[in-house]
């Protein structure tokens, strides 16, 4: 390594970010070289983001220095680091969905002020397309792209910038297994030709695959900076939660004699003369967990609003205990003892004006445990939500904290006190760990192995092939609607399993 | 006939400036119903100007100044202060009802109108040469006030700048992800009141039209709901600026039929003249129900993080 590319590309000393009551970065000293690819790594709520934001210029930092190429600078607006040559593409990307490709690139930063068309633009960004191998269609609307394609403009917007220093928040939490290989290829790629890459994530594999250092965070402050060579991934993890993580507990073997409590029996759902699920036959049995793989947007939609009984346009039979799922009506299932925790957590889940107490509520917020000659027993509910934020470790344990004012883990902690708060016969789950953080992770995992050896049925539909080899007792995988390969999970490979994900044969 | 059509274009004017100028501030992601407001400042002010100018031009001069005010009022209410748009527009309508009268009884002493333009005061007639020799057709389709062609060339003028230009761009970004233009370092708010200013001067426009050409004198309440046919006809072209074009000119046609109606008797039987008078509304309640797709509005229009 010679002296340029062990310089400093940026430098924090002594940073400090506050949020009203809360320290989102305190006292935060790092630098990053230039021409490598550093890694940051915490759990939610670390204030990683909130760093990277202030090197962005879209905060500003309430104590300490920040050193760009050793000068210390002082950004009023992002457009101050952007003509620095620093660019970031943010966790909920920053796109207008109704423009095309070229007309997000260039927004801002228009080659001509009159007469702009896509022929003015494209030339050049044609050219940085060749340079870094992108693939995308610059006149195709934002709304039209796949999630991948659109991270592919967001990194684009930067290098249309010049940017140096690329700042990516979470990039791969939305992208599927083979978009992300795609991705880190391509910032390898983008290092190799001397640009400097921050890459933010809590996923501990991709840091420890292909970055040169790495910074770990918790609650605020910088633990340590170090090499990733050497590093693995418990160690990596340990030190970011703090603690060292608990094993899984061991389960009870699947009790294949007993009947199945859900059925389902080819299911079909068409969605604008479009076959959204075709054929689509399982059972689940009592103490047994389905993990249903894919990749987003291969019918998992279209199945879990069928078993939320949402919707009942379908041909097939779905029977809950030999009954039709759509012939009841949801607030009987729900007291029968069916439990959903939505994959939009935000959407379906909560309302998130609302706090912690209302949201506990909801949905049994007519049920005689609550409510009494029609109005609320507050001090029942009260009790009832302290001892579950208490049981389920939300913090804060603040019932009248709002749902907004929560980190995602937080949030979901919520969600699952609230559905696990009656006996569960069955559950539906859809990606219940996303956005959420390790520690929080493990505790929800928990909690389904729990619920599982106390006999409830459980559908788990995720993405992360990790959890569902994790959790599963059997395992199938829908790919374009249809269920392309099952196996029971001592059979599962990740090899197997992708190659179904893909429209593959064993 | 052709008569019908000229009286459909003189009626459309005004919509169409109205329109087109609410089509920036609601492209910009603020909705914007106090376009009937800002007529109104626009036509008393040009009304005043002219006379006490004896030119026209400067009447125009003169409403392009209030209407650009009278619109900066809601941007500061609902761009700067982000107060909901909704009730800042009410409130902007409000303000214009309240003080073109009160201005009026200061400078004229009497709050129903501004003295009469003689016919040289208001803006004459000008013909397109050529055009206008066509026999029947020409004089009365190519022999109007200038502001009529204008507000005709208006909406593929708009449309130019909304889609070919880095300021329309950046209006359309403001109106469907401000999020995204503020992180590619260009301040919704400062496009806002850019757009808005265009947006003012546009509606302004049909305001003076009204009062310097249609009529000759600013009268009370003159805009009579206008602005809010202008907004519903913004919405039958899903805030594009040629279908807008054709929408105001649809509304136009109606109220001219309106207007040819009420002196004719069906059959001997003359049908009440209030009926009559709710065919422009009919027409757009049938057409808002039956005939028009779902209207998607800008995506930032209503949204509490502006
Ligand atoms: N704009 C904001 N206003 C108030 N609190 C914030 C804001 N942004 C972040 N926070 C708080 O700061 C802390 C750090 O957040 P963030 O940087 O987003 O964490 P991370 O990206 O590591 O998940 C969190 O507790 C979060 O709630
Ligand atoms: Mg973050």
């Amino acid at each position: 390594m010679n002296n340029a590319q062990s310089a400093a590309a940026f430098e924090f000393e002594g940073v400090t970010k506050i949020f009203g009551s809360v320290t989102a970065n305190s006292d935060v000293s790092f630098s990053v070289e230039s021409g490598t690819i550093h890694g940051v790594v915490g759990e939610n709520g670390a204030g990683k983001s909130t760093i990277m934001k202030i090197l962005y210029g879209m905060y500003h930092p309430d104590g300490g220095t920040i050193l760009v190429q050793g000068k210390p600078v002082r950004f009023k607006s992002s457009h101050d680091a952007i003509s620095l040559g620093i660019g970031m593409v943010h966790q909920h990307f920053m796109l207008v969905p109704t423009l095309t490709v070229w007309q997000n690139v260039v927004l801002g930063m228009e080659p001509k002020k009159w007469n702009l068309n896509r022929n003015n633009s494209i030339t050049e960004l044609n050219n940085i397309k060749c340079q870094f191998g992108f693939q995308v269609d610059l006149h195709a609307r934002i709304s039209d792209l796949t999630v991948g394609q659109q991270q592919q403009v967001e990194i684009l917007k930067l290098l249309y910038r010049k940017a140096e220093i690329l700042i990516l928040d979470e990039p791969t939490a939305v992208l599927t297994p083979q978009e992300v290989d795609v991705l880190l290829e391509r910032l390898k790629n983008l290092r190799d030709l001397g640009k400097t890459v921050v890459f933010i994530s809590h996923k501990l594999r991709e840091i420890l695959s292909f970055t040169e250092n790495v910074t770990i965070m918790r609650h605020g402050k910088v633990v340590e900076t170090l090499p990733t060579s050497g590093l693995t991934e418990s160690s990596l993890a340990e030190k970011m939660v703090g603690r060292k993580l608990r094993a899984l507990p061991v389960r009870k073997p699947v009790d294949t004699a007993r009947s199945p409590r859900l059925s389902i029996d080819n299911l079909c759902v068409e969605k604008d003369g479009q076959a959204k699920l075709s054929n689509v036959s399982f059972d689940v049995r009592p103490g047994e967990i389905i993990g249903i793989a894919g990749v987003d947007g291969n019918g998992q939609h279209e199945l879990v609003q069928v078993l939320m009984n949402v919707a009942r346009d379908y041909e097939g039979k779905v029977l809950l205990d030999g009954k039709p799922l759509r012939e009841c009506r949801t607030y009987e299932l729900k007291q029968k003892g069916l439990a959903v925790v939505p994959p939009d957590r935000l959407k379906e889940a909560v309302v998130t004006d609302f706090c912690i107490r209302e949201n506990y509520i909801l949905g049994h917020h007519w049920e005689k445990e609550f409510v009494s000659h029609g109005t609320f027993q507050m001090p029942k509910i009260q009790a009832a939500v302290k001892s579950a934020l208490e049981t389920f470790d939300v913090r804060p344990r603040e019932p009248e904290w709002p749902m907004s004012g929560l980190s995602g883990g937080n949030q979901q902690k919520v969600v699952l006190a609230r559905e696990f708060a009656r006996p569960v016969e069955l559950l539906v789950a859809a990606q219940p760990t996303r956005g959420v953080d390790i520690g929080a992770i493990e505790f929800i995992h928990a909690r389904f192995i729990q619920k599982r050896d106390e006999g409830a049925s459980i559908v788990l539909v995720s993405t992360e092939l990790e959890e569902i080899l994790q959790l599963s007792d059997r395992i199938l995988v829908l790919y374009e609607g249809k269920i392309q390969g099952q196996c029971l999970r001592k059979d599962a490979t990740e090899e197997k399993l992708g190659l179904w994900m893909t429209g593959g044969q064993q | 006939m052709i008569e019908l059509l000229a009286s459909t274009l003189r009626l459309a004017t005004p919509l169409i400036f109205a329109a087109m100028g609410g089509l920036f501030c609601e492209r910009a992601g603020v909705a914007t119903i106090c376009l009937e407001g800002v007529m109104l400042t626009g036509a008393w002010a040009a009304a005043t100007a002219t006379y006490f100018t004896q030119d026209p031009y400067i009447g125009i001069c003169a409403g392009l100044v209030a209407g650009v005010l009278t619109m900066w009022l809601h941007a500061l209410l609902a761009v700067q202060s982000k107060a909901d748009a909704i009730v800042s527009g009410v409130a902007v309508n409000l303000f214009a009802t309240g003080i073109t009268p009160l201005l009026n009884k200061i400078f004229f002493g009497g709050t129903a109108n501004t003295p009469s333009l003689s016919l040289d005061q208001r803006l004459s007639n000008v013909p397109i040469p050529g055009l206008e020799q066509i026999p029947f057709l020409g004089p009365l389709l190519f022999d109007q006030p200038f502001l009529i062609y204008l507000g005709l060339l208006t909406p593929f003028a708009v449309a130019y700048v909304i889609y070919r230009t880095a300021f329309g761009l950046r209006i359309l970004a403001a109106g469907d992800g401000p999020k995204a233009l503020a992180t590619a370092g260009v301040s919704p708010t400062r496009v806002r009141w850019m757009a808005f200013a265009v947006g003012g001067a546009l509606a302004s426009l049909g305001g003076t039209y009204l009062a310097i050409s249609h009529a000759s004198q600013f009268t009370r309440d003159m805009t009579a709901g206008r602005g809010y046919i202008a907004l519903t006809a913004l919405i039958f072209g899903k805030w594009k600026p040629v279908p807008t074009l054709f929408a105001c000119l649809f509304f136009g046609f109606f109220d001219a039929l309106q207007i040819r109606l009420q002196s004719s008797s069906i059959g001997g039987f003359s049908v009440p003249v209030q009926f009559i008078q709710m065919l422009p509304y009919v027409a757009a309640l049938v057409l808002l129900a039956g005939f028009i797709g779902r209207a998607e509005p800008p995506l930032a229009i209503g949204k509490d993080d502006r």
